[in-house]
């Protein structure tokens, strides 16, 4: 489902450039449920841009659903995450101009797959999944943390995703909130068998996962850097 | 959901600075349109003005002060000439058509004009087109109105009624114990006189009982004079008597000698107007000559006589003034106006540069989902299209209704008619600047965000 092989990905600094990931191989199955582990900085966010194809690696190849994305142009790649990714953010998720619902229609809009009440349509029914039917014309600044987290699940739904990158989802959330927000979302990814990657610094979280991978162990641009400092 | 919504949304985010923005885009346009409205509809009533006459003779006085009584119905003429000068121009080889304008009177402020109808036109026929309803002027005692005066009095064809002494319209000045009736209305479109009513030399003169005093000049056999008859005599004598203004009549006056300044007391004067014992007289004479040369000749000859009673005032020097004054007027109204809309446009830059600035993290997550930098671009971009359609529907709007107040107050003032509510030359032009100038404002906002990394705005 999700294979990268030989990665290696970097950022030009001030002080040169700067290698972040460097992983020989990494492989998830179709419909499985992992959680990436790892400390602030060691590059969680940037593998998951990887497979989202938001970032291309300086090097390897990275296949999604069976789709190479190094073969693909940027704007075949804009489309694939539209419609096989669903994506949640760390933080800054939902568009402060448009309500819950708009929010939840946004990937549709951009898919183009479905008419404007097929969208609404679907985007109420995500919205009751993640129990937020009666906040559907809440604008972002409306709502909780938790409920604003809920309404980005939602969204990342929103297309028939085949793999949803969540990227500490429960990170600013109450640990109660957080631990019913990451049930009902890997509830829905195996109710629609999704891929789910969720990367995260909290171990109890991961180890709540069938697959827990920790970063340190795949990463080799961490154990090279300890080595250079 | 589609990208106008997206849109939408982004403007009514921040509903303060989206007005804000139209409005001055509006104001701008309003502007620049209003001048582009006043400026052409005067520059086109002043070339519509003349009717092919190149020469006005008149009382001495300031020629910008003839040209504009005589051919624009605006201001009060410089006095009065003899008749006789009319009699000596229609013989004249160098003058092609000679018309007599005689003016003195006004009913519910629009002025009675006293002439014939080659002020038209060169044949009956050709007036006769002219005419919506009714005839034209056939003997003493009719006359014709322009279109407006349906709308702004209660006169109608068949309809009488008195003029009132003094052409500025002057509510409180004598009635003339001299009754007229309307026979035929002009047509509209006929610029300044529109708002005008015609009628023969003679009528003027019997209202100003010049007839009567004269009646043996008439009888002496000048041919323009022949079609009047008894008639008008009669109308006079008859309403004479149960008229109400009987000390203000000009039968006193007639008699008693010639000044009118007994009656000055109606705001204004009297002496502009001379109708003493022995003259017959015009206010102005209208002359189309046969050249250039014949113009120069004539104008020279009449200015340069012993004769002070005259000047002679070419059309062209005085409108080409007018259109001067108009124009340098435009120039500086203009340059306000561009400033204006210069400003506008700026605070469109601005206001899609700051709206890109806070919606960066937005655009950030619209990439993240998944939506083509080409799409966050066109959403960016036609947040300030709607900016601009809207300015320049409400600028066009308010231009319009701005340039028929103004349009309003000039003609009260001047009488000029500017038919405000229709397309105008160049407009397209000025509005279709507007908008891809526009455009061009939008451009740059749009282009700054191009080849932005969605990653550096999100986390
Ligand atoms: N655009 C960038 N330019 C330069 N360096 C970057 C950039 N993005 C990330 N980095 C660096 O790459 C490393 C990995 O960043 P990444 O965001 O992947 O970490 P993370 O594991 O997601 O951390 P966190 O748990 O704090 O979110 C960090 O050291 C970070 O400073
Ligand atoms: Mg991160």
């Amino acid at each position: 489902m999700i294979l990268l092989e030989n990665i290696e990905r970097g950022y030009n600094t001030e002080s040169g450039k700067l290698t972040v990931v460097d992983i020989p191989r990494l492989e998830i199955e179709a419909g499985s449920q992992v959680a990436l582990m790892g400390p602030s900085g060691s590059g969680k966010t940037t593998i998951l841009n990887l497979i989202a194809g938001v970032i291309m690696p300086s090097r390897g190849r990275v296949r999604v659903d069976g789709i190479e994305l190094n073969d693909l142009p940027q704007n075949q790649r804009d489309i694939f995450r539209t419609r096989r990714v669903g994506y949640i953010f760390q933080r800054l998720n939902l568009l402060s101009t448009l309500t819950a619902l708009e929010n939840v229609m946004l990937p549709m809009l951009f898919a183009g797959e479905r008419s404007k009440n097929e969208q609404r349509t679907r985007a109420k029914e995500l919205l009751a999944k993640v129990n937020l039917e009666h906040r559907l014309e809440h604008r972002p600044s409306q709502l909780s943390q938790g409920e604003a987290q809920r309404v980005a699940i939602a969204r990342a739904l929103a297309n028939r995703v085949k793999v949803v990158l969540a990227d500490e989802p429960t990170g600013n959330i109450d640990y109660q909130t957080g631990r019913e927000i990451m049930e009902l979302l890997r509830e829905i990814c195996t109710e629609k068998n999704i891929t789910l990657l969720t990367a995260t610094h909290n171990r109890e979280l991961g180890n709540s996962f069938p697959r827990l991978i920790d970063i340190l162990e795949i990463n080799q641009a961490l154990t090279a850097g300890k080595e250079n400092s | 959901m589609g990208v106008f919504t997206l849109v939408y949304r982004n403007l009514s985010n921040k509903p303060l600075r989206s007005i804000l923005t139209i409005l001055s885009v509006a104001l701008g346009v309003i502007l620049l349109l209003t001048i582009l409205i006043i400026s052409s509809g005067l520059q086109e009533s002043i070339v519509e003005g003349p009717r092919g006459h190149d020469l006005v003779i008149g009382a001495p006085g300031s020629p910008t002060q003839l040209t504009l009584s005589t051919l624009f119905h605006y201001e009060v003429p410089s006095g009065n000439i003899d008749y006789q000068v009319f009699e000596e121009l229609k013989g004249d080889e160098r003058v092609k058509k000679a018309v007599p304008m005689a003016l003195g009177d006004s009913y519910q402020g629009h002025r009675i004009v006293g002439t014939d109808y080659t002020y038209f036109g060169d044949d009956p026929e050709e007036v006769e087109d002219l005419l919506i309803a009714g005839r034209f002027i056939e003997e003493a005692g009719e006359a014709v109105i322009g279109a407006k005066l349906i709308r702004e009095t209660d006169l109608e064809i068949g309809s009488t009624f008195k003029g009132v002494h003094g052409i500025e319209g002057a509510h409180n000045g004598h009635e003339h114990d001299f009754t007229y009736e309307v026979v035929g209305i002009l047509d509209e479109g006929q610029g300044v006189d529109d708002r005008v009513i015609f009628t023969d030399i003679e009528s003027v003169w019997a209202a100003h009982h010049v007839y009567a005093t004269h009646y043996s000049f008439f009888e002496e056999g000048q041919a323009v004079i022949h079609k009047i008859d008894s008639d008008a005599c009669t109308h006079d004598d008859h309403s004479h008597n149960d008229h109400s203004h009987d000390d203000h009549s000009h039968d006193d006056h007639s008699h008693n000698g010639h000044s009118h300044d007994d009656h000055s007391h109606n705001g204004h004067s009297h002496d502009d107007f001379h109708y003493q014992a022995g003259d017959l007289e015009l206010t102005a004479i209208l002359v189309e000559s046969t050249d250039i040369q014949a113009l120069s000749s004539l104008k020279n000859e009449l200015n340069n006589s012993s004769d002070y009673s005259l000047q002679a005032a070419a059309v062209s020097p005085v409108l080409r003034q007018l259109m001067e004054v108009i124009s340098e007027g435009t120039t500086v109204v203009n340059i306000f106006a561009i400033v204006t809309l210069a400003v506008a446009l700026s605070s469109i830059l601005l206001a899609l540069l700051s709206s890109v600035a806070e919606g960066r993290s937005d655009m950030a997550v619209m990439r993240m989902l998944g939506a083509s930098q080409i799409k966050v671009m066109l959403i960016v971009f036609l947040e300030g299209v709607v900016i601009i359609l809207l300015g320049l529907l409400l600028g066009t709007l308010g231009g319009y209704l701005v340039a028929d107040f103004v349009s309003s107050y000039l003609e009260s003032t001047t009488g000029i008619v500017i038919n405000v509510f229709r397309l105008w030359p160049q407009q397209d032009i000025l509005l279709g600047s507007v908008f891809f100038i526009g455009l061009g404002a939008c451009l740059l906002p749009v282009i700054s965000i191009y080849g932005d990394e969605p990653m550096e705005f999100i986390d």
